[in-house]
């Protein structure tokens, strides 16, 4: 294979036209394993799951009575009443998230000035927003806090006001790939030197009665509402589809320079990033598009297939995705594809959507971070034409210099990203 | 509910959304090749839940690929008689 084909354009917005490192100096989560990195990680080791029955509404009727909401996330304990009643869960996720990885990052106030916010999120406005339409077709009535408190570009900019960052500031959507592209984006402006640092990843909150009946109704949720913990079986031969779930990863990302100038301590290295648009179909993937994605982001790692040590899949469990995803990783990968460790972990914390790439790219991180790949949550049964190494369980200890982290979205759009040691 | 009466009622919803000839659709029509992709059946299959009032499970639906298995799995779950 000829990766010369898609090599991926340098951008020298700078006058400059120096490529910076890009390094991960923080991280934070909100998910269905818990609140806190720690327990995120811990939790995909272990093979947990947060997946359960819905109990904030009504689904007694409903043909899909699961989901995975945040666990251990109390905002009243973590954000003063104002920030309590003017956000909405999604920003809220992303504040506590993003306090964590800042946290990490160990930036003074005056580093940390000039740094962008950039953030993925997909329908978590439409989510946040259904009370206020609801309020308004019964009483003609709409809050003031209800447009400032939805819009799309909230969590971003309350991260942005509570800690005091002056850089970029906006938030993208590309679907299920909306936060890896959120990362990529990030990425690219720290490699051309016009940000030094950017937070980033992003935060999506979407289990809602309205978007539930409308992924329900699309036909790819898991159906498997008497046995929630092993619902959502990701390339297994007995995979019925995705769950829907919620939460927020948050990624600090430096200049290498600049980490090293101020002493940080840094946790990987983000070496490449790659994309793609199928140009194929609104909800179908396509083989050539996801295979273009990865190959754009090894070449912009400087790195070949055989560099690759592991793969965190986007592996959503639907028939579809993980028959078209192994396919593509065959085409990419040859000989060596069984050999690679693939996972997915959306049968341990469900389908963030727009948030997806990003605690994906942070599982990527830790794995690379301490040489453990977790194991795919709920892998049953061989598919013959799914026949990659999905570690089973238990989580496996082994070296890992690279992840290759995937994010494949409705609409044909594909990000992946390459996450790397320290050094 | 008659399964001729099952079998016009589909075949409106159809018409109403390809706007074509109701002859075009037989009971042997393939879905694919009146240019119905995934998407599009199940949206339709949400469309006829709606007007029989019955529930298609997402299994089945995999399984429709001519008009015929539609009117087939519409007529078995409103109980239509020959």
């Amino acid at each position: 294979m000829d990766l010369r084909r898609h090599r991926a354009p340098v951008v020298n917005l700078s006058a400059g036209g120096t490529r910076e490192s890009v390094v991960i100096t923080g991280m934070g989560v909100v998910s269905a394993l818990g609140t806190g990195v720690d327990a995120f990680w811990e939790g995909l080791l272990a093979g947990d799951t947060g997946v359960r029955a819905i109990d904030a509404f009504d689904v007694a009727d409903r043909r899909v009575q699961i989901g995975a909401p945040p666990v251990g996330f109390d905002p009243e304990a973590r954000l003063s009443p104002r920030e309590s009643q003017r956000l909405s869960l999604s920003t809220q996720m992303a504040v506590v998230a993003a306090e964590e990885a800042l946290a990490q990052a160990r930036l003074l106030d005056h580093e940390r000035r000039g740094a962008g916010v950039i953030l993925g999120a997909s329908m978590t406005s439409v989510a946040a927003s259904e009370p206020y339409h609801k309020k308004y077709y019964e009483t003609g009535r709409v809050s003031a806090v209800g447009i400032p408190k939805c819009m799309n570009n909230a969590a971003a900019s309350a991260i942005s006001i509570k800690f005091g960052l002056h850089g970029q500031l906006f938030t993208l959507d590309a679907a299920c790939a909306s936060s890896t592209h959120a990362i990529g984006l990030a990425f690219l402006l720290i490699q051309s030197g016009v940000q030094s640092i950017v937070v980033t990843g992003g935060s999506d909150a979407t289990l809602n009665p309205v978007l539930l009946e409308g992924w329900s109704a699309l036909r790819v949720l898991s159906e498997c509402n008497d046995d929630p913990a092993h619902a959502c079986k990701p390339f297994s031969r007995n995979r019925d589809g995705f769950v829907l779930g919620e939460g927020a990863g948050i990624l600090v990302l430096e200049a290498e320079s600049s980490a090293r100038a101020r002493g940080a301590t840094i946790l990987a290295r983000i070496l490449g990033y790659g994309f793609s648009s199928d140009a194929h179909h609104l909800t179908a993937p396509s083989e050539e598009g996801q295979v273009e994605a990865m190959e754009r982001a090894l070449v912009s790692a400087g790195l070949a297939p055989e560099d690759i040590d592991h793969i965190n899949a986007h592996g959503t469990g639907t028939s579809l995705n993980d028959r078209i995803e192994t396919s593509a990783v065959k085409k990419l990968f040859g000989s060596r594809a069984p050999s690679i460790p693939v996972i997915s972990i959306k049968g341990a914390v469900g389908h963030l959507l727009g948030a997806a790439g990003a605690v994906e790219a942070i599982a990527s991180t830790l794995t690379t971070m301490h040489d453990r790949v977790p194991p795919t949550r709920n892998y049953q049964e061989q598919d013959p034409e799914c026949d990659l190494d999905y570690v089973p369980g238990p989580a496996r200890s082994m070296p890992v210099r690279t992840v290759l982290s995937n994010s494949f979205a409705f609409g044909g759009s594909n990000a992946c990203l390459v996450v790397g040691k320290p050094s | 509910m008659t399964e001729h009466e099952v079998t016009e009622q589909a075949r409106a919803i159809l018409v109403r959304r390809l706007k074509i000839e109701p002859s075009t659709i037989t009971s042997s029509t393939v879905m694919e090749e009146l240019g119905l992709d995934s998407l599009d059946l199940v949206t339709l299959a949400g469309e006829y839940e709606e007007e029989f009032e019955v529930a298609i499970p997402t299994k089945e639906i995999m399984t429709i690929r001519t008009f015929g298995d539609i009117v087939r799995q519409l007529s078995s779950k409103v109980g239509a008689v020959a």
